[in-house]
């Protein structure tokens, strides 16, 4: 029973794993068709920032939940106005000028701080289950993917602004002609984007250690998430975080992480064998 | 006195020239019918003047400012509204969030939606449907309600009648004479099709490969067929 449980606890894991390290990808891929390369360049950025405040004396939780996103957001901003708004429509170029992006912040970041994986650990210690014990932590990821997801989602549905962004997505000339400037709405998206992306960078730095090259191995994960989600992009994200996650933490329970990762690899080339335009291309056209 | 006018404006798409040299200009008021065949440049015209197309050379004036290098959104804020063709409705927004997008974009000069609804009765059971399963017919009266809502001083409709039927051809006529009775709107129409253009417009312009060849006054309209355009 206590077994049954752990497995249980670190599938959900391993999906509100996938969805961080998506959601912000899925906002400005999903909603917007940028190929940001330097995705994972922007959740190392968040997890540097939480870990230099952490090492600074500030709190934990102010530090994931404010300084990181707003960092990040900053950054955003700055690559939006310098190189994102001048590539709009343009998918090669934009993946040339944010890959170009992503070896630009390894290296700097390489510059200041260093070739070294350096980290925080996970607050809130642990709890135990029968025989085993599990991270309190773990919990605290698996609701803030959860919450993340609803947030976007109500804020797509049911706010004007996520009202004028789903427009935006869907025609952005007939929004322009309606009186809205699609510059400012990209902009504000992509900002949006980078500063989720900032705060999951912040939340798994406690799990995977902080280097500069930490994006690297996650840019593909997102990726993979968020083209098999298809075209509704805050659910699709979150379903195919399921279907992932669980098919990585099992396969990885009767094998080992290596096969896991093979596992998702392959499901995901299958799925986008059967459903080439993703999972809600098919299934849930409605939903977000 | 003119709200609208273009002097003598080139655009096209890249490097291909589709509007060469064309002159107009638009009365407060008034109802101008611009008539052409398929490729002669009547829907390149009305994005220029939207400014979706960036205009190569020339002016366009409208309300008395110059606007030709003004973005689409100001134009939009200025109050030139435009129908385009194709209607281009959000499809995967309901009819009531289409028109809520375009009263969010006009901001403080919005129309209440009911007044909308008074002025055009067919959009009632639109309002919450979803646009990308209404019939054309359906997407032109949500497309030229999305347009008012913005409460604007001009509109731009490019060629209401395609993919619709005659039935619904007919009602867009009544539609669009109920518009010009209760407001002050004027209206640059674009269409090929002849009885519908005549039925509304004081004024039509034939347009044939990007330049305006022939002017008549509304009542002389069958001319049109006789101008082997």
């Amino acid at each position: 029973m206590d077994y049954i449980c752990i497995l249980i606890i670190q599938v959900i894991s391993s999906i509100a794993m996938l969805v961080l390290l998506a959601i912000g990808l899925a906002i400005m891929f999903g909603m917007m068709k940028v190929i940001n390369f330097a995705h994972g360049e922007f959740i190392m950025v968040g997890a540097y920032t939480s870990v230099m405040s952490v090492n600074a004396g500030l709190n934990f939780w102010l530090a994931t939940f404010v300084v990181a996103p707003l960092a990040v957001a900053f950054v955003g901003f700055i690559v939006e106005r310098v190189i994102i708004r001048h590539l709009y429509g343009r998918i090669i170029e934009t993946m040339l000028a944010t890959w170009g992006l992503s070896l630009f912040m390894i290296g700097t970041v390489t510059i200041v701080f260093g070739n070294t994986v350096t980290g925080i650990s996970a607050p809130l210690g642990s709890i135990s289950i029968g025989r085993f014990s599990n991270s309190t932590y773990d919990l605290v990821l698996i609701v803030m993917a959860a919450a993340l997801l609803v947030a976007c989602a109500l804020f797509l549905r049911r706010t004007n602004l996520g009202l004028i962004a789903r427009a935006a997505m869907q025609n952005a000339d007939i929004t322009a002609v309606l009186g809205h400037e699609p510059k400012k709405i990209y902009c504000a998206t992509f900002v949006v984007g980078a500063a989720i992306s900032g705060l999951s960078g912040a939340l798994i730095a406690p799990l995977t250690g902080v280097s500069p090259g930490m994006g690297l191995a996650f840019v593909a994960k997102a990726f993979i998430t968020v083209i098999c989600a298809g075209p509704a992009v805050i659910f699709g994200t979150g379903l195919v975080a399921a279907v992932f996650g669980t098919v990585n933490t099992a396969v990885t329970f009767v094998a080992t992480p290596v096969f896991g990762e093979v596992a998702l690899l392959l499901s995901a080339i299958i799925l986008l064998r059967v459903m080439p335009k993703g999972l809600t291309a098919r299934i849930m056209r409605k939903a977000l | 006195m003119s709200i609208l006018s273009i002097e003598n404006v080139y655009s096209g798409y890249g490097d291909i020239g589709v509007i060469n040299g064309i002159s107009l200009s638009l009365d407060d008021g008034e109802f101008l019918g611009i008539f052409g065949h398929n490729g002669m440049g009547k829907s390149t015209l009305l994005k220029t003047i939207a400014g979706l197309i960036p205009v190569k050379s020339g002016k366009v004036e409208f309300g008395g400012n110059d606007v030709t290098r003004l973005p689409v959104a100001k134009r939009a804020s200025a109050g030139l509204g435009y129908v385009p063709q194709g209607r281009q409705i959000y499809p995967n927004l309901s009819g009531r969030d289409n028109l809520k997008v375009a009263a969010l974009g006009a901001r403080g000069k919005a129309i209440p939606v009911e007044r909308i609804v008074a002025l055009l009765p067919r959009l009632e059971p639109l309002l919450d449907r979803l646009g990308g399963v209404m019939s054309g017919g359906e997407q032109q009266i949500l497309a030229l309600g999305r347009c008012l809502i913005g409460n604007p001083k001009v509109i731009l409709l490019d060629e209401p009648t395609e993919g619709i039927q005659p039935s619904i051809r007919e009602e867009m006529i009544e539609a669009l004479k109920v518009v010009r009775r209760e407001t002050a709107i004027s209206i640059v129409l674009v269409e090929q099709n002849i009885e519908f253009i005549r039925s509304l417009s004081d004024r039509i312009l034939a347009i044939q490969k990007g330049t305006i060849i022939a002017e008549l006054l509304s009542a002389s309209a069958s001319e049109l067929e006789a101008l082997e355009l």
